[in-house]
């Protein structure tokens, strides 16, 4: 009996170092999921993507606040901020567009980008204020 | 309808002062820093859009509390469903004036260093924040920089039991927003 309650013990010991492991490892290793990976990408244009922010978008956070978004358009600027490179898709609206900030990871691919091409990207929706905000995007194939 | 009421006011800040000179990034940065012996919690936000008349010297930021980036997707949770409800909240907001603007020559290359007044709103909490700014002139584009430090708690942030210790009482703020001429 004494011994089966030293095995639980030991058990629980051991359960509860491998859980504070886990807990710390998941909290301080830096990193993200990559959205290319996610299988639940939900394909939008930016020009609808941006419509129905501007319009409704409280309904639009309940759709895509968070989630992963594969957004395409026509590059309407690439900007480098702070090492990272933002790029901008148009939405055929004067008023916004879709700002899409790229992984750094990325930033090799962004070179060979110009204006006015046609590209998907895929990130993690933030929401709207001028412009509908993705981060972490990477491009897609 | 509040933070359209913020944003359509920011637009109307943008797009109707016709005779000021304005200035504008979308790009605009702010981070925060929080120490604890147990603990360093940083992330920054760099999708801050952010508009200066450079004549009245009247300043407006806004930024989507879903925008802030953390080191990894758990820290960034915890803060998003735990901390700041972005979800409840999604923006946050500093209207201000810069007091001294005129000390500033945006036409002339240089550093100028003015001061501002202004309310914070987090969390539909708004207190007044006071503060200095640097301001790096180069070929008609402004670099303005300041820290600011604010306390969590004054904003409603609920830090849970387990986490007491390990969040800073007062966290450290910079704001970087690099303007450009409209």
């Amino acid at each position: 009996m004494k011994k089966k309650i030293a095995l639980l013990f030991v058990l629980i010991l051991v359960i509860a170092v491998a859980a504070l492991i886990y807990v710390k490892f998941a909290y301080f290793t830096e990193g993200h999921k990559d959205p290319l990976k996610s299988e639940d990408k939900i394909n939008i244009t930016a020009k609808k993507l941006f419509s129905l922010y501007s319009q409704y978008e409280d309904s639009a956070n309940k759709m895509y606040l968070d989630s992963v978004i594969s957004v395409s358009g026509n590059i309407q600027n690439i900007e480098l901020n702070q090492d990272r490179y933002t790029i901008t898709l148009n939405s055929e609206d004067s008023s916004g567009a879709v700002i899409c900030e790229m992984d750094v990871k990325d930033n090799e691919k962004m070179k060979q980008l110009k204006k006015g091409i046609y590209i998907n990207l895929v990130g993690y929706c933030n929401g709207i204020l001028i412009d509908v905000q993705l981060d972490r995007c990477k491009l897609a194939d | 309808m509040k933070n359209k009421f913020i944003l359509s006011a920011l637009l109307a800040f943008t797009f109707l002062s016709v005779k000021a000179q304005q200035y504008m990034t979308k790009t605009g940065t702010v981070k925060f820093f929080s120490h604890t012996t147990l603990e360093d919690i940083k992330a920054e936000n760099r999708k801050v859009v952010s508009v200066l008349d450079s004549k009245t010297g009247i300043m407006e930021f806004t930024m989507l509390m879903k925008g802030f980036d953390f080191p990894n997707d758990l820290m960034e949770q915890h803060f998003n469903e735990s901390y700041a409800e972005s979800s409840k909240f999604p923006k946050a907001n500093f209207k201000g004036t810069i007091t001294d603007v005129a000390k500033i020559n945006f036409a002339k290359d240089g550093t100028y260093t003015v001061n501002y007044t202004g309310k914070l709103t987090l969390k539909d909490v708004t207190k007044d924040i006071t503060g200095t700014a640097t301001f790096v002139v180069k070929g008609g584009s402004a670099t303005a920089t300041s820290k600011i430090k604010v306390k969590p708690s004054d904003y409603n942030f609920k830090i849970p039991a387990t986490a007491v210790g390990k969040i800073s009482d007062e966290m450290e703020v910079d704001i970087i927003m690099d303007y450009k001429k409209k």
